[in-house]
């Protein structure tokens, strides 16, 4: 990456930072419905990859999706409204956190459903391939997914009919409150693919610029028709499963480790190994996000919940 | 500057929550991030941490129950404020 594209990618990984910990302080007065988990520490996984991609193509996401929908440019007004549960939130307040989606901006949903939406974006692949419209489809999942039916399965199939998907493992080593390491037969999710014949890489995700580069290659063959990729990140979850948790179930100093693998100081760092200062434009940009998060949780309190008459709108039956 | 120090909302449990035990003396001085009070639900107890440095003013005493989000406490950013 140059300068401006490593500077841009950690102005971005900062808005994502930012955006987690007003959630977190947010979330505690009480009145965001349900309940959030923060992307801290996986900054580079969405920015990286998502950055990799063309403007419409697709992606899948997780239970932790605030950072893809960031990275994704979803708008930021209709995601914070979405938390709230409002009438102007992307899903008119039906959704909440996990279930944020915006087709406009090929962002085919957050997914409460561990794994769920690895099968979602293969069908997106399956059908870029059918249009022929060279869209790459991205599956964003967790470790614990990678022990789900559904991983193997669409890996499978997506190997055999040579679909233009990647699937991105964020690795951040615990399913909740399990370890990967007790709940997998293998060390990395990378060594699943060569089981399906799908080209695999393990990379450092903290690392944005590793994590770039294995996304281009990824999409790159995706896109030239040489069908899936696997690509796992490794990363640090910096807080609880969930914004609340009280992590009983990890020892301090796992919690003191991922704390030093920081996505946001390894960018900084680089970019000051090569001589930039760039403290200065990024308290300026920080600055600019802290107004706009503003403006976004004004606009969210005070927008209008659903019309409970509306409540079979958007309902599919029968 | 006064920072108020509330009871918050721990994952999905919504019902009345308990202060259990303040971990500092009242007015003394506070990190930004450093436990503050022990917090109850009906499954949990977790440490709430200070949401600023400066100085802590407790309001509730251990043992109060209340709504989330009720103000239990503040933190002031100046010694001076505390008078």
């Amino acid at each position: 990456m140059n300068d401006d594209e490593l500077f841009s990618a950690l102005v971005s990984m900062t808005r994502i930072r930012m955006f987690e910990e007003r959630v977190r302080r947010e979330f505690a007065k009480g009145d965001m419905p349900g309940f959030v988990h923060t992307y801290s520490g996986a900054e580079a996984v969405a920015v990286g990859v998502i950055g990799a991609l063309e403007p419409d193509d697709l992606i899948t996401s997780t239970h932790r999706g605030h950072g893809h929908c960031l990275a994704k440019e979803v708008p930021l007004d209709g995601i914070v409204a979405e938390l709230y549960g409002r009438e102007t939130g992307l899903c008119r307040g039906r959704g909440g956190s996990m279930h944020i989606a915006d087709f406009r901006n090929g962002m085919l949903g957050a997914n409460a459903i561990v794994g769920g939406g690895i099968s979602i974006a293969v069908g997106g692949a399956l059908a870029a391939q059918v249009i022929g419209d060279g869209r790459v489809a991205v599956a964003f999942f967790g470790d614990g997914a990678s022990n789900e039916g559904v991983f193997h399965e669409s890996l499978n199939l997506a190997a055999i009919w040579r679909l233009p998907v990647v699937f991105v493992c964020e690795n951040n080593g615990w399913a909740e409150s399990t370890p990967f390491s007790y709940a997998s037969s293998v060390d990395s999710v990378a060594v699943r693919g060569a089981a399906y014949g799908v080209p695999s890489r393990s990379v450092d995700g903290a690392d944005v610029e590793a994590v770039r580069s294995a996304a281009l290659e990824a999409v790159g063959r995706a896109r030239r028709g040489d069908g899936p990729s696997l690509l796992e990140c490794r990363i640090h979850r910096r807080e609880g499963h969930f914004v609340g948790d009280p992590e009983a179930y990890r020892d301090r100093d796992v919690v003191d480790a991922a704390q030093e693998s920081d996505p946001l100081v390894v960018a900084q760092s680089l970019l000051e190994e090569r001589g930039l200062s760039v403290a200065g434009r990024l308290e300026a940009e920080a600055a600019v996000w802290t107004r706009d998060l503003d403006a976004a949780y004004d606009g969210a309190r005070a927008a209008a919940w659903p019309d409970p008459a509306q409540v079979e709108r958007d309902v599919y039956a029968g | 500057m006064r920072h108020d120090v509330i009871l918050p909302k721990q994952g999905m449990y919504e019902g009345d929550v308990e202060l259990i035990e303040w971990l500092v003396p009242d007015r003394s001085p506070v990190e930004q991030g450093a436990p503050l009070y022990l917090l109850g639900t009906d499954k949990v107890e977790v440490e709430v941490e200070s949401p600023s440095a400066g100085w802590v003013v407790r309001i509730e005493a251990d043992g109060f129950s209340g709504a989330i989000g009720s103000v239990v406490g503040y933190v002031v950013t100046d010694e001076s404020e505390l008078a």
